[in-house]
C-alpha cells in the first residue's frame, strides 16, 4: 500500500513523494552515521572508515545527499507555512520558490564543499 | 476519438477500446452514453445530474479524477483513458462502492447541532455576510469523491477519514449557528482523523468545485489545536 505514496496526479504529489523519499534517504543516513560514529572507540577501524567517506566517489553521493536533505528542509518549510492554512491560493508560487531555493542552496553547498 | 476503458467483470480487470464519433461541445458523460447505447449496453457508469452538481459521474480521466459530465472531450489527448476512481472497491466497471465515504461523512455530524431548536415555535438563526464567508466555499462540496480517491493518506490507512468528511467537519465547526464543535473536534482529534493528513495537496488539485480541502484540514487543525489548548486552562 505505501507504494500509493508514489502515485503522483498533479506536481504537489510528486513533491509529496519526494519528501517521503527523501526522509527515508536521510534516515538511512542517520542510521549509517550512528553506526560510524559508533566504531570512535576503534580508532584504527574509525580511521579506515574515514578514508572511504573522504574518497572522491563518495563525495558524488554527499553531494546527493545534501540535495536530498536540502529539498526535505526546504520543502518541509513550505508544507509548515501550508498547515499553518497560509498561501494555499499561491502553492504553484510556493512549490516553484521552493525548488528554486532548493537548486540556489545545492550549488552553494557544492561551491563550499570544493573551495 | 479512441476511448479506452477500464472494465471490470467481478473477477478480472482489462481495457476494452471503443471508437467514437466526436464533436465540439461533448463530454465525456456523453461518449460514455453512446457507447453503452450504439456499442456495448453493458458498460456500467453512475451518473445523476448532468451538471456538475451531484457528483456521480466522477471517474479517472487520463489519470486524473474529474466529473465526466464537466470534460469536454475535444481538449483530452487520445487515447482517452477511463478508470473508476482509486482508494474506493469497483464494484462494475466504473461505478466504485461509496457506502465507507458517506459513513464517514456522517461520522463528522454534517449537520447545525443546535440544543434550543423549538419545531413548535421555530426562530430565524441569523448570520452576518462575513458570518457565512468563513465557510461557504467549503459547504460547495458535492461528495464526488474525487479528493479521496488521490489521498495519499487514505490510500494507506483504510480508517482516515478523508479529505471530503474533514471539508464537511470544518464547514459545520466554521458555522456561526452550529454548537456543536466540540463535540465535532473530538471526532476528528481521533487518531485516523485529522492528524493523518500530509499535505500532499492532490485533494486541492483536483477537486472539481476548486474548495481547497487541503486548506479546510489545515484550518481544522487550527481549531483543533485551539480547543485542545483552551481544554488545558482549568
Amino acid at each position: 500500500m505505501i507504494i500509493k505514496w508514489f502515485k503522483p496526479v498533479s506536481i504537489y504529489d510528486l513533491a509529496f513523494s519526494l519528501q517521503r523519499l527523501t526522509g527515508i534517504i536521510l534516515a538511512f543516513y542517520l542510521c549509517l552515521h550512528l553506526a560510524y560514529l559508533s566504531t570512535l572507540s576503534n580508532p584504527k577501524l574509525y580511521e579506515s572508515l574515514i578514508e572511504i567517506t573522504v574518497s572522491p566517489e563518495f563525495l558524488y553521493l554527499d553531494a546527493v545527499l545534501f540535495l536530498a536533505g536540502i529539498y526535505h528542509g526546504v520543502n518541509g518549510f513550505r508544507i509548515i507555512i501550508h498547515e499553518l492554512g497560509y498561501l494555499h491560493k499561491h502553492r504553484m508560487e510556493m512549490l516553484i520558490f521552493t525548488v528554486v531555493l532548493t537548486f540556489l542552496v545545492w550549488i552553494f553547498s557544492l561551491y563550499m564543499v570544493i573551495l | 476519438m479512441i476511448f479506452k476503458i477500464k472494465r471490470f467483470d467481478g473477477k478480472n480487470f482489462y481495457f476494452q477500446d471503443f471508437e467514437v464519433p466526436v464533436k465540439k461541445g461533448l463530454t465525456v458523460l456523453d461518449c460514455l452514453f453512446y457507447i453503452r447505447d450504439c456499442i456495448d449496453s453493458s458498460l456500467s457508469f453512475r451518473m445523476s445530474c448532468r451538471m456538475g452538481i451531484c457528483g456521480s459521474c466522477a471517474v479517472r480521466i487520463n489519470g486524473k479524477p474529474a466529473l465526466a459530465c464537466e470534460t469536454q472531450v475535444v481538449n483530452l489527448k487520445e487515447p482517452v483513458k477511463i478508470e473508476p476512481l482509486d482508494n474506493f472497491k469497483v464494484l462494475k466497471d466504473l461505478v466504485v462502492e461509496f457506502d465507507d465515504f458517506f459513513l464517514k461523512h456522517k461520522a463528522v455530524k454534517p449537520y447545525i447541532i443546535r440544543n434550543d431548536l423549538n419545531y413548535k415555535n421555530p426562530v430565524e438563526f441569523i448570520q452576518k455576510p462575513e458570518e457565512l464567508k468563513k465557510y461557504y466555499d467549503f459547504s460547495l462540496c458535492i461528495k464526488c469523491g474525487a479528493c479521496y480517491s488521490v489521498c495519499p493518506a487514505a490510500a494507506t490507512n483504510e480508517k482516515y477519514l478523508g479529505p471530503a468528511a474533514l471539508v464537511a467537519a470544518y464547514r459545520f465547526v466554521a458555522d456561526s449557528r452550529d454548537r456543536g464543535a466540540r463535540e465535532r473536534l473530538e471526532i476528528v482529534m481521533d487518531d485516523h482523523c485529522l492528524w493523518r493528513c500530509h499535505s500532499a495537496m492532490a485533494c486541492s488539485e483536483v477537486c472539481p468545485k476548486k474548495i481547497e480541502p487541503a486548506k479546510a484540514i489545515q484550518l481544522l487543525r487550527r481549531k483543533t489545536v485551539l480547543e485542545a489548548i483552551r481544554r488545558l486552562i482549568p
